[in-house]
Order: structure tokens, then sequence, then C-alpha cells
């Protein structure tokens, strides 16, 4: 969704306190809209069309937003979307992985020479997709590393299989915590241990995660430093964390 | 008052906490000096005088426990309102929501010059300086405040307050509402609008 953002969108912050999101039905100091997506005035050009998302939801939820951008994007032809670059076909398959266009990806992928980097990218595309078993075939083939590792991670939390992967990630945190990688493990190892109501533990893993990849540098600090401030509040139940 | 107060930030590291009553037992000082984050501990002049590490933050309830004696005890009237003084509460639920009953509790106390937000930490925890009016205010001032701990930090030194944005989970976002529009219409690119009310 992030990718997808920033290669089509011009994103910016409006601060509510003042009644500046008036215009879109929203009262000085309420936040009852998340996400508004709208096409740019042009003089003479079309009417502005305006799509509001999460209206009094508490946390867009990834996927739903994904195909609400999407479906924006597709309406409006004329703001033409940005497109793979021109390079080699891993280059191109791994800019639409981004963008979550796994289909898109395989099809560039098929009967490309074997390699690692083939391998993980078939893989994540099959996780993509819930092709769960052909996913856990291609990283079957694959020597340990700390891409592979942490893919074989996300496959278990993709498969609803997270407990399983407490073991692997300490397994990771244990070898490659100076990795930036590492990130997205120790968050994944925090949340494990907040669903298994140890939220001390996993307010401590996450701040080593943190101490260790600040947040200005790493997403899944920023997820951490998040999640661990409002550890007690009431987390929206729709979406799934661990995304 | 403000140079003079954010003067007083420790630049070594070393804060002054005034206690009454009897004077402190070596044991109960060597607890102290052993509390994480206190590089040394000594007294004198009715005050317990504490080095802290760099970046360390030693809490008032630490502290009280470390004493545990009801002899002798950090004297909350008279301890200094400094910039390193943080108060720490539980919003328990959003921070903006939380602020605005708190900042009208403040703003009601006289000797309330202004008071920013410096971190929100862990399970909803609001932290925040106050700022008096004049460079000698102590607690006792204050009055009775919705605390659950005060902090003594030099962590948020040069910290006006706490930015709210920096979580941008990785958007671009552009500076100003003006130029997100000028380039959304120059590009002709879609805007993408994140309206918050400060949270």
């Amino acid at each position: 969704v992030v990718n997808l953002v920033n290669r089509n969108f011009v994103p910016v912050h409006l601060d509510n306190l003042d009644g500046s999101a008036r215009r879109y039905g929203m009262e000085p100091g309420h936040e009852n809209a998340y996400i508004i997506l709208e096409t740019p005035e042009v003089p003479g050009g079309p009417k502005v069309d305006t799509v509001i998302l999460g209206r009094l939801s508490q946390v867009l939820d990834p996927d739903a937003a994904r195909a609400e951008i999407l479906a924006f994007l597709e309406r409006h032809p004329e703001l033409g979307r940005s497109a793979p670059p021109a390079g080699s076909a891993l280059e191109q398959a791994t800019f639409l992985l981004e963008e979550g266009e796994a289909e898109r990806a395989l099809d560039l992928l098929q009967g490309l020479p074997g390699s690692t980097e083939l391998g993980l990218l078939r893989a994540q595309a099959f996780r993509l997709l819930k092709r769960f078993a052909e996913a856990d075939s291609e990283l079957d083939g694959l020597a340990s590393s700390p891409e592979v590792d942490l893919e074989r991670i996300r496959l278990l939390f993709q498969k609803d299989e997270g407990p399983r992967a407490a073991d692997p990630l300490d397994d990771f945190l244990g070898l490659w915590a100076e990795r930036p990688e590492a990130a997205e493990a120790y968050f994944l190892r925090g949340w494990l241990h907040h669903l298994s109501g140890r939220d001390d533990e996993a307010i401590r893993v996450w701040q080593r995660g943190i101490e260790r990849h600040p947040p200005t540098e790493a997403l899944f600090s920023q997820k951490a430093h998040l999640t661990l401030i409002r550890a007690n509040w009431e987390l929206p139940a729709n979406v799934d964390q661990a995304k | 008052v403000t140079a003079a107060w954010f003067a007083l930030a420790l630049v070594s590291g070393v804060i002054e906490l005034p206690f009454s009553g009897a004077p402190l037992e070596p044991s109960r000082l060597e607890l102290v000096s052993r509390i994480p984050g206190v590089a040394r501990a000594e007294t004198g002049a009715g005050a317990l005088r504490i080095e802290l590490a760099q970046g360390a933050e030693l809490r008032l309830s630490t502290l009280r426990k470390a004493l545990g004696t009801r002899e002798t005890a950090i004297d909350r009237r008279r301890l200094p309102l400094g910039p390193h003084t943080i108060f720490e509460m539980d919003a328990g639920q959003c921070f903006f929501c939380a602020e605005r009953p708190l900042g009208k509790r403040l703003s009601r106390r006289p000797v309330v010059r202004r008071w920013t937000v410096v971190d929100y930490a862990a399970r909803g925890r609001l932290r925040f300086r106050i700022e008096p009016r004049t460079a000698d205010a102590t607690l006792g001032a204050l009055g009775r405040l919705p605390v659950e701990d005060i902090l003594f930090t030099t962590r948020y030194e040069g910290v006006e307050r706490v930015e709210l944005y920096w979580p941008s989970g990785g958007i671009r976002w552009r500076e100003s509402e003006k130029a997100a529009r000028r380039e959304a219409s120059d590009s002709a690119k879609p805007l993408l609008i994140f309206p918050t009310a400060g949270t």
C-alpha cells in the first residue's frame, strides 16, 4: 500500500485541529476518516473526484485499502499509473511484488533460469496469492539466509501458524539481529508474545528492536513503537497486526 | 524565565532532590546508587544529589522504594520543577482525548507558564514537561496532578515537544497542503489526504 501511494499519489497530512478538514465533513478535532483520495484540481479540467476511505473505522485494513486505491486509479486512467521500470525480468517482478501484483510478477518469472533470487521472488508471489504449498516448495530448495529465513517466517504467519514461528524467530534474532531485516523479526516476535498475553515480554522485545533499528530507519520499528504505546488500548479486531 | 529555566538542564547529569526527616542511612544511599542509570549518589545539606548516566531516567517511585523508610523521604513539595522533571500519566485512550482535560487542569494553575508533551511511552503513557512562571517553582506549588510517576532524565533535553508525525509508515508526506495541491495539479497525480486531529 505504501509503495502504491508513494508511486501514484501526492500524500499530504492535514491537521484537523483547526477545522481545515471541514470541507470533507469533518468537524474540528474529529478524526472520522483516515484517508481521502482526490483527483487534482486542473483549471478547466474535470470535476474533482473525492473518495473517503475508512470513515469511522479505527485502522484501515491494508487489503481493503489496496483494493480501493487500485479501483480509484482504474477509474482515472487519465492520471497515468506508474509502470515497472525497463530492466531485467527480476527487477520488474520485484517492482510488481512491491505493489502486491503477484500474478503479473509470476508471469514475468516463468521460464527464467533458477537462482536464489528467483526462488525467493516466486515464494513471495505464491505467499501473496495464498498458494502456500507452492511457496513452501520454492523455499525448500533455498539455502538459509536472512531473506530466505524471514520469508519462511512470514509464510508461517500467513498460514495462520504464527505460534510455530517462535523458534525460527529466536534463531533468526540469534543469528541476524544486526541485519536490517531483523526489525521485522523483532516486531513479529513481540507480536507473538503479545498474542500469548505476555505484554511485558512483548514490550521488552519491541524496545530491543527499536534500540537496534531506530524507527526513523526501519518501518517495522515504527510499527513496534506505535504498538507498544497503545498496548493498553483496545486493538482493532478488523486488522491482522502481523501483516 | 524560559532561557534561565532551560539553563537548569542537567549538563552534568546531576539532580538535587530535597529530603525531609532523618539523615539518610549509608545502606540506603548504597541502594540508591545501585539503581540502574544512577552513576553516583551522595547526600548533603538536606538534599540527595544524584548523578545520572547519559540518557538514563530515574523514576521517583523507584527512588522512594530504594529509600524505603518512613524516617527519610523525598520532599515532593520542595522538589524543583526543572526541564529534566518529566511527568508521566496513563492516558489510557487516544492521546488527543487525554491531553485536553489535562491541559484544562494545568492552565488553571498560576504557577504553570506552559506545558508540552515530550514523548509517548509504552502502554499509553503520556510524558509531559511543565515550564513554570518562575525559575524557583516547586512541585508543591502545582498541587495535585493526575500523574502516575515523575521521571528525572536528560533524555528530552532539546526536545520541546513530541514529534507527532514521524511514524509515516514510509509514506513521503509533503511539507504542506498548498505545496501538495500544486504538485498534484502540475504532475496530474491524485492527492492522498490523511486528516488527523493531532494524534
